[in-house]
Parts: structure tokens; C-alpha cells; sequence
């Protein structure tokens, strides 16, 4: 991968809009459609997988030198499901109301390929702490992608934002009627799809840099 | 490392057993030190939603000592006691044929082992007037919905419902409406017809459901969910059926 992440304002540069791991990697896209539908749970998810990336690509990066080649990816998942089930476990006994409406979605943070790419790619070759700010700035790029399609989502789909009614629905004597499509994971595919076109629109109306193209295709897929 | 001492076998072997030993540790211990407010959480989600059944609200939300505290209060105030029942099964259709009366010590102990038999209504004392609350399971859409379905004295009317939330898988914003205040509070006082309280598609022909008629034993479904509607309907008559046979028991057998 190009040097250009390797700089803290670099990565962060990178992680957010170069090489963002939704629009651009295409990883971690299934609970980008689950959870988008509501702006308070989708930051709580966002929380989390900041957390979660970025000591378990902190964690893997100091331990690095010692893991035998075969049980390279064993040993990412074990630090991975360490934090992300920490994650859990804090969430059901202090906020124990959103631990059951994110439900199943907090443990399957494990899956995301996101975690998992930023080990691989970028925790197994870099030090420790710029690896922390690895796993940052790629949570950060995920919840910049989230957060844009929960506002149309809960605000289409609910009227509120952050729980807040913004359009009065007719069931509280307004005027608005949810769309109740926004409710459904299917929506999300459309923003996302929306989202991927006006970024690539934007970043090709630079004059062709090299960068572009090549971080791309040696993109975090294990 | 060394490339060949870190690729051997015995190597390999060692360290995997201590990366997972280390953070398995780490998690048990984790998870022992949350699990007592874990076991509080449940114990007030549950009792928060038997009251909010019998129309007692609670002035503190949350989870703290505090709001433990309000309840244990509330359940001394109105006199809220817990009634536990053993199913009795025919053995060979399996359908639940009647109830027997379970003293409170036994009905602890099957609810600690998570008896399926077990059955439990609480009573409650408002106003000079007798409440019952009975938790059940119904069936929606997508699996099942545990919630608390509360019954007047003599069972003519229903007093109140409660759906736990986050414990279905109903559609947020259609069959998870049944959250909302505006469903639950149709329950509130209305009266059975012949143990059947109608759960109306809006707009039926037939059977308008006016809410503010707590008379005609109809209620409003919600708009765009059928079937989360038609398994509370049937929750609400099995339930009403379940609680004639309890109270017969309740009457005789204490």
C-alpha cells in the first residue's frame, strides 16, 4: 500500500475518503444495511467498531512478531472477539436497553470484514500505535458512511432524528407520512448505491493521480 | 523469533493455547464481575413491566439501585403477589388440559430452573378491586412475543398490556408498533366478548374500531401488520381462556 497512510493526518485522509472501507473497499456492508434505520443505535455501533478496530489492530500489531504463520488469522479472530465481546458484555449490563435492540448486530461486529482487513492489511506490518490510529480512522470512515444514511433513514422512515420528531407524523396530528421503505434494510442498498456515486463522481473529477486506482486494488481483502 | 523455532510445531501449538487461555480468562472474569447487575437488570425489566401491565407506572426509568428500589415499593403498595401454577398435560395430544396450584417455595425452584410448565399470574390490590397480571408468549410474524396481559376481577374487561421490547423480532415501525402507548392503552379497560377482544384491520368494513369504545370489544390493528395483529388477538383469547381455568384453581385449590 502507498506510503500515504502511514502519517497520522495521511491515514486519517485515507481511511475516511481515499480508501473509505464501505465506498471504496466494499467491506463491512451487512450492518450498514440493518442498523441504519436508527440514528442513536447506529452511533452506538459506530462506537463500538472504532473500539474494536482499533485495540484489536493495536493488540495484534504488538504481538505480531510472535505469531506462528499458520495460525496467523486464528489468532486476529481470538483479539477481535476479545474486544468486540467486551463490547457486549458492558452494553448488557449498563445499557441493557440498547443491548437488546442492537441484538445479534453487536456480536456479528466479529464478522465485519473490516476488522479483520485492517488486521491483515495493516496491523500485521505497521507498529503498534499507528495501528491504533489505523483502526480509528477506518471506524471513523464507517461511521461517516453510517451516520449519512441513518439521518435519511430515521428522518424518512420516522420523522425523528435521534429520537427527536422533526416532521410530525399523522399518528401524532401532523402531516407527514413515513416511508415505511426507510425502515427496511433494502433502502440502505439505495443510499449506499447513491453515496458510492456522487463520491466516485467527486473523486474523479481530480485530475487522475496515480493513488487512486492502485490503493484500491490492493484493497484489505484477506 | 527465529523463523523456525516460531513455525514449529510445539511452538505453535504453545502459543495458541496461551492467546486463548489469556483473553478467555479475561473475558470469564469480565463477564463474572457484570453478571450480578446483569441478573438486576432482568429481575426489574421484568417486574417494571408487570406493573406497567397493571397500569402502576413508575416515576424513575432505568436500572439503578434507585428504581429497585421503587419497585419493591410499588409491589408492597398495591400488594402484588405472585401465583404459581404447574401445567397439566394430556399425555398424548400434549395440549394443556388444566392447571394445578404450585406453593410459592416449589414455584421459586421451577422458575430458577426454567421450568416450561410453570405458570405464574400476579394479583394485585387497586382500588378495593382485585388486578390480574399474567406474562405470556404469543406468536407474530416473526417468532414470539413475550409480554403481560392484565385482567379485571371477575375477567369482563382487560386491564392493561405490556410488550417487552427488544425480546420479539417483529418489523420495527409495523408489528413493533405494538410498543407504542397508543396500542397498549386500548387494552386498558376493554371489555371481552366472550373472552375475545377483536384486533381490527383499520378501516374493516364490518367492525369499525372506534377506540374510545371500550364497550364493543374491538380494538384498532396496526396499519400494515396483519399477522403481528391476528397473533395478539389470538394471545388475548388464549390468554383469557388460560386465566378461567387458573382462577377456577385459584378459588378451589387455596
Amino acid at each position: 500500500m502507498a506510503d500515504n497512510n502511514k502519517t497520522f493526518w495521511g491515514n486519517f485522509k485515507d481511511n475516511v475518503w481515499t480508501n473509505n472501507p464501505i465506498f471504496v473497499q466494499i467491506l463491512g456492508i451487512c450492518s450498514t444495511l440493518a442498523v441504519t434505520n436508527n440514528m442513536i443505535n447506529t452511533l452506538i455501533m459506530c462506537v463500538a467498531i472504532i473500539f474494536a478496530t482499533s485495540f484489536s489492530s493495536y493488540t495484534i500489531s504488538l504481538i505480531k512478531d510472535f505469531i506462528p504463520r499458520k495460525v496467523r488469522m486464528i489468532v486476529q479472530v481470538i483479539v477481535i472477539s476479545f474486544y468486540v465481546i467486551i463490547v457486549d458484555i458492558i452494553l448488557r449490563a449498563y445499557q441493557p436497553d440498547v443491548s437488546k435492540t442492537l441484538g445479534p448486530y453487536v456480536g456479528l461486529i466479529i464478522t465485519n470484514c473490516i476488522l479483520m482487513g485492517r488486521a491483515e492489511a495493516f496491523a500485521q506490518v505497521n507498529k503498534p500505535l499507528i495501528s491504533f490510529w489505523d483502526g480509528v480512522t477506518s471506524g471513523l470512515g464507517y461511521t461517516f458512511v453510517l451516520m449519512a444514511i441513518a439521518v435519511f433513514r430515521e428522518l424518512l422512515g420516522f420523522g425523528t432524528l435521534f429520537g427527536i420528531s422533526v416532521l410530525q407524523t399523522i399518528d401524532n396530528g401532523g402531516w407527514f407520512t413515513p416511508w415505511i421503505i426507510m425502515i427496511t434494510p433494502p433502502s440502505a442498498f439505495f443510499f449506499l448505491a447513491g453515496i458510492m456515486w456522487i463520491v466516485k463522481n467527486i473523486m474523479n473529477r481530480k485530475p487522475a493521480k496515480a493513488p487512486v486506482a492502485a490503493p484500491a486494488a490492493q484493497g484489505a481483502k484477506a | 523469533m527465529r523463523d523456525s523455532i516460531k513455525n514449529g510445531i510445539v511452538y505453535t501449538v504453545i502459543f495458541s493455547f496461551l492467546v486463548s487461555f489469556v483473553f478467555v480468562i479475561l473475558l470469564a472474569l469480565a463477564n463474572e464481575a457484570t453478571l450480578p447487575q446483569v441478573e438486576i437488570n432482568r429481575k426489574i425489566a421484568d417486574n417494571a413491566s408487570i406493573l406497567n401491565a397493571l397500569q402502576i407506572p413508575l416515576e424513575q426509568k432505568g436500572y439503578s439501585q434507585a428504581v429497585a428500589q421503587e419497585i419493591d415499593q410499588k409491589f408492597a403498595q398495591f400488594q402484588v403477589q405472585a401465583h404459581y401454577f404447574k401445567e397439566i398435560k394430556n399425555p398424548a395430544t400434549k395440549a394443556v388440559t388444566g392447571y394445578t396450584h404450585v406453593a410459592p417455595e416449589d414455584g421459586a425452584k421451577m422458575k430458577a430452573d426454567k421450568d416450561p410448565t410453570l405458570v405464574i399470574v400476579y394479583s394485585a390490590q387497586k382500588n378495593d378491586q382485585v388486578t390480574y397480571a399474567k406474562p405470556f408468549v404469543g406468536f407474530g410474524l416473526w417468532g414470539s412475543i413475550p409480554g403481560v396481559i392484565a385482567f379485571n376481577q371477575d375477567l369482563t374487561r382487560t386491564a392493561g398490556l405490556e410488550i417487552y421490547p427488544g425480546r420479539h423480532s417483529e418489523t420495527p415501525g409495523l408489528g413493533a408498533r405494538m410498543e407504542e402507548k397508543w396500542f397498549k392503552d386500548q387494552l386498558i379497560g376493554e371489555a371481552l366478548n366472550n373472552g375475545f377482544i377483536k384486533v381490527a384491520k383499520p378501516g374493516e368494513g364490518s367492525a369499525p374500531a372506534d377506540p374510545k369504545n371500550k364497550d364493543d370489544g374491538i380494538v384498532d390493528g396496526i396499519t400494515g401488520a396483519t399477522l403481528t395483529s391476528k397473533g395478539l388477538e389470538k394471545a388475548f383469547s388464549d390468554e383469557y381462556a388460560a386465566m378461567k381455568k387458573l382462577m377456577e384453581v385459584m378459588q378451589n385449590g387455596r
